[in-house]
């Protein structure tokens, strides 16, 4: 296992003094870590410097708002780097005044791209120097969501509040349209053509950009001239797994230019959290990754155990693990079939949802739920584990390693299937930094990293596990590495087996827990990449702010800039290899 | 007897044929593909799920038959029927057994495969009257499909007609019975013919013109009701005829090795079907076990691969035929 070499904060002085840059504050805080507050107008020169830096400050982790107009009269804005060469996270924190002018970072860091625009329209404030500064969940017209003066208010009633009904569709069309002949500003800046064209394309388009819509004029006057077409794949699409509404721009079968429209599936979770209890919390995240639950049930729960310093039990911690990886198990299960699925293979969809049956069996079982368990809370686990739950885990153990080999014997080894995934979708390392790709994405690009390793948390100390990367960086590596996350994860459900300690499985907690005042955020390896839970507490029993990292929403930038050069039947393969959620993306 | 009611009885009968491979191909393939896919297929309706046919076609009969806003037509109406009638047609050259013949032409080899090349240029116009992209992207991929597969097919169906020195399908069936099964002296044909039949049939891992995962369902998207139905019941139709004329070509058609036609009698039609449901159970468990081609991929397989394969192959062959006789000639 690495040490961590620690970051001292004189290092993070010097760095700022060389690009003399004056912070407000620069200290550790108790449950968060090294936080550095900047002046927002130092921001993006502070971020640079930060990026610049011998440190590695190569990943932006994090971006989201919070509330604090009514302890101090601003809006903060929290953003997490990561270097990965120290093992080591920065908080960078700047106050904003109500509707205030957020710069934009994706200069720097292009994992900002999605969550600045959630981020502004979240928390009401404007964005500059931001390529595409459209809302991302919202309807254009609902109130900034995030504010505490703004009431939780049924769909129906913030769907009409702010617009009528036909001015609404009226808008959203107009927008859409829009958006197809607005030119680039500067067309030599990639990021002024992220809606355009082939941006990180292997072979940028020749000639001038040509906006959506436009008739492209070939140079020889005997050729063809074709047009480009917007086709919009989805919502309602079969295979865009869920809500995801791609609008892609198309040359025949080749796709120019990619964009993802979310926001369908958008409940509000962060904003209902802030009126649920603690040990509540879990059924909303539940709702976000809702296939991968335990996994984000855990990351509430330690960031709430963190705070209040509440000793867990060991086999809570055990337990913990245990179910994790059962439910890692499950879920990768639901992406390898669906994976197959989309590339036109039938059978290995059912062969997976077979032994996701299996494993969902075991998690019914211990849990009494399929998909919102709500077993993961702060102080332990809601229930022991059953001696049927563990006879059922040792009959699956039994052929679970050949029957995953099969899997892969079966559906990999095909050469069709090789064709499809092999060079198709290739995220460089560089992008995977840039655009804070986490979990299998970021390993199958050559980025070894993972959290239950690297930052153990729950009992993940004790499991003896590899983690493997992939240097490619396409669909086929990612493949390669959730399969060998399967068979570690069965490795490490047969040491939980055998090395469970006795005692009890949930802490002496109070009937209404009070949290301490102050902010917490344990990353956790969810199913998907990683989550975390950031909880602002006042010191009563409901979380201030709670931000829900979503891993996925990340991979989707990635997703939509891989995209340009390929196929439209790499469209889907693609986007399934990225294993999305948009319970998780929408939140 | 009559010429015309003779040939109304003969239609009718190959539509009854045509409607009843339908069904049993249509639960077939679910069985088969529930089997090979840990599941069991249709098991409510009926002993074995055998009813839950009629119950789609009930279906499929009282769907409301709508149509797209801006699409053609009139184009849109007639596309099914472009697709369904020369696949129905087809079906009247397949030698059952030695009488059972609807159309015998001499050149009935030709016409079939004449026939079968007609249903794309439906299933193009049906694309696009929808006027949906992905309507028309299916429909696109639909012509550019029927090009690269119609060449190595035809090729591939040569070498039978050289061994049986004639373009009649019973011709070549009774060379065949007097003579081995020319999949043994043709088998690069034999097995290109298999490939280019599956891209003909559209079916996985070259059913790009329908890509649900890609397209939801290509060319027929707009389509519902019985205009749906019918395409589907084209697709099967087309099945049946693709593994009937391997069946002829390469498989003895109607005859088994050592028995006699007479001595056959009227079980030839039954080892006729029987070969040809063998057939279609192999596509349906190619269908449901590999991915999908991509497109430039199904190219590339046509053009790179199939059509040199087929031309060399044809070449060789034909000198060796040659050669083959002037040996015999000479000796």
């Amino acid at each position: 296992m690495r040490r961590p070499a620690l970051i001292r904060d004189h290092e993070i002085t010097a760095v700022l003094q060389s690009a003399s840059i004056a912070a407000l504050s620069l200290a550790e805080e108790s449950c968060l870590g090294l936080v550095l507050r900047v002046d927002v107008d130092a921001l993006v020169a502070t971020l640079a410097a930060l990026k610049d830096s011998d440190l590695g400050f190569a990943q932006l982790i994090d971006l989201f708002g919070a509330d604090l107009l009514e302890k101090r009269g601003v809006i903060e804005v929290t953003y997490r780097l990561r270097s990965l060469e120290r093992d080591f996270d920065l908080f960078v924190k700047t106050d904003l005044e109500a509707g205030g002018v957020l710069p934009s970072v994706t200069g720097l860091y292009l994992s900002a791209l999605l969550p600045e625009r959630e981020a502004a329209e979240m928390f009401g404030l404007s964005l500059t120097g931001h390529p595409n500064p459209k809302h991302l969940l919202l309807t254009d017209g609902v109130p900034p969501m995030l504010l505490k003066s703004v009431p939780i208010r049924s769909a129906e009633e913030s769907r009409v509040a702010e617009l009528p009904k036909d001015d609404l569709s009226l808008q959203l069309y107009n927008d859409f349209m829009d958006r197809g002949i607005v030119p680039p500003e500067d067309p030599d800046d990639p990021l002024q053509n992220y809606l355009f064209a082939g941006w990180i394309s292997p072979e940028p388009p020749e000639g001038p950009l040509v906006p959506r819509n436009i008739r492209r004029v070939p140079d020889d006057p005997d050729a063809l001239a074709t047009d480009h077409y917007l086709l919009q794949m989805g919502p309602q699409h079969p295979s865009t797994h869920g809500v995801l509404n791609m609008v892609l721009e198309m040359d025949g079968e080749t796709i120019i230019s990619s964009e993802a429209h979310v926001g369908n599936l958008h409940r509000g979770i962060e904003k209902l959290a802030e009126s649920r209890r603690y040990n509540q919390l879990g059924t909303l995240v539940d709702r976000g990754d809702y296939v991968g639950g335990i996994n984000t049930e855990m990351a509430v729960a330690l960031s709430v155990e963190k705070l209040a310093e509440i000793e867990v039990p060991q086999r809570a911690s055990w337990i913990r693990v245990l179910m994790a990886e059962i439910n890692r198990l499950a879920s990768n299960y639901l992406w390898i079939g669906p994976c197959g699925l989309d590339s036109g293979a039938m059978g290995i969809f059912l062969f997976c949802l077979y032994d996701r049956e299996r494993w969902q069996e075991v998690l019914e079982e211990v849990t009494g739920q399929r998909l919102m368990f709500n077993y993961v809370r702060p102080g332990g686990v809601v229930a022991d584990i059953t001696p049927r739950a563990v006879a059922l885990i040792e009959d699956m153990l039994k052929d679970a390693d050949s029957r995953l080999d099969e899997h892969f014997e079966a559906f990999m080894a095909s050469e069709i299937f090789q064709q499809r995934t092999r060079g198709v979708g290739v995220v460089t390392k560089e992008d995977a930094l840039s655009l804070g790709a986490t979990g299998f994405v970021a390993r199958a690009s050559g980025i070894d990293w993972d959290l239950r390793r690297d930052r153990p948390y729950a009992a993940y100390d004790k499991m003896d596990f590899e983690v493997m990367t992939a240097d490619e960086g396409d669909i086929w590596s990612r493949m390669l590495c959730r399969f060998d996350e399967q068979r570690q994860s069965l490795r490490m459900i047969r040491q939980c087996l055998d090395g469970m300690p006795e005692g009890d499985f949930m802490a002496k907690m109070p009937r209404v827990l009070r949290v301490p005042e102050g902010e917490a955020a344990v990353p956790v390896e969810a199913v998907r990449g990683e989550m975390e839970a950031h909880i602002y507490s006042d010191g009563s029993d409901k979380p201030y702010r709670m931000r829900y990292r979503p891993p996925t929403l990340f991979s989707l930038m990635i997703s939509d800039l891989t995209l340009p050069g390929h196929f439209l039947a790499d469209a889907i393969v693609n986007l399934g290899s990225f294993d999305f959620c948009f319970g998780e993306v929408d939140r | 007897m009559n010429v015309w009611l003779v040939a109304l009885l003969r239609a009718l009968l190959i539509l009854l044929v045509m409607l009843l491979n339908g069904a049993m191909a249509i639960y077939m393939l679910r069985k088969v593909l529930g089997h090979a896919h840990l599941r069991l297929g249709p098991t409510e309706l009926g002993p074995a799920g055998l009813a839950q046919l009629i119950a789609d076609i009930v279906k499929l009969l009282v769907k409301e038959d709508r149509h797209p806003n801006r699409s053609d037509r009139w184009l849109y109406i007639v596309a099914p029927f472009i697709v369904f009638v020369p696949s129905f047609m087809s079906f009247a050259f397949i030698p059952f057994s030695d009488k059972l013949v609807a159309a015998n032409p001499d050149l009935s080899l030709l016409m079939m495969l004449a026939f079968l090349s007609i249903p794309p240029l439906g299933i193009f116009a049906a694309g696009w009257a929808s006027r949906s992209k992905y309507a028309t992207i299916g429909a696109v991929r639909a012509v550019g499909g029927m090009i690269t597969y119609e060449i190595p097919l035809l090729l591939a169906a040569l070498p039978p007609v050289m061994l049986a020195g004639s373009v009649n399908l019973q011709a070549i069936v009774h060379a065949q019975s007097t003579s081995i099964w020319y999949v043994i002296p043709c088998l690069p044909s034999f097995i290109v013919f298999l490939i280019c039949a599956q891209m003909e049939m559209g079916q996985a891992p070259f059913d790009m013109i329908e890509a649900d995962q890609e397209l939801v369902a290509g060319f027929a998207t707009e389509y519902s009701a019985m205009r749906f139905g019918f395409m589907y019941l084209a697709e099967f139709a087309e099945n049946f005829v693709m593994a009937a004329l391997a069946v002829t070509l390469f498989l003895g058609g109607w005859t088994l090795p050592g028995i006699s036609a007479t001595a056959l009698g009227p079980f030839a039609v039954l080892v006729f079907v029987a070969k040809c449901y063998i057939l279609i159970f192999l596509f349906m468990m190619v269908r449901g076990t590999y991915s999908r081609y991509r497109v430039d991929h199904y190219m590339n397989v046509g053009w790179k691969r199939l059509l040199p394969l087929s031309v060399v192959w044809i070449m060789v062959f034909a000198a060796a035929l040659k050669v083959i006789a002037m040996l015999r000639g000479g000796a």
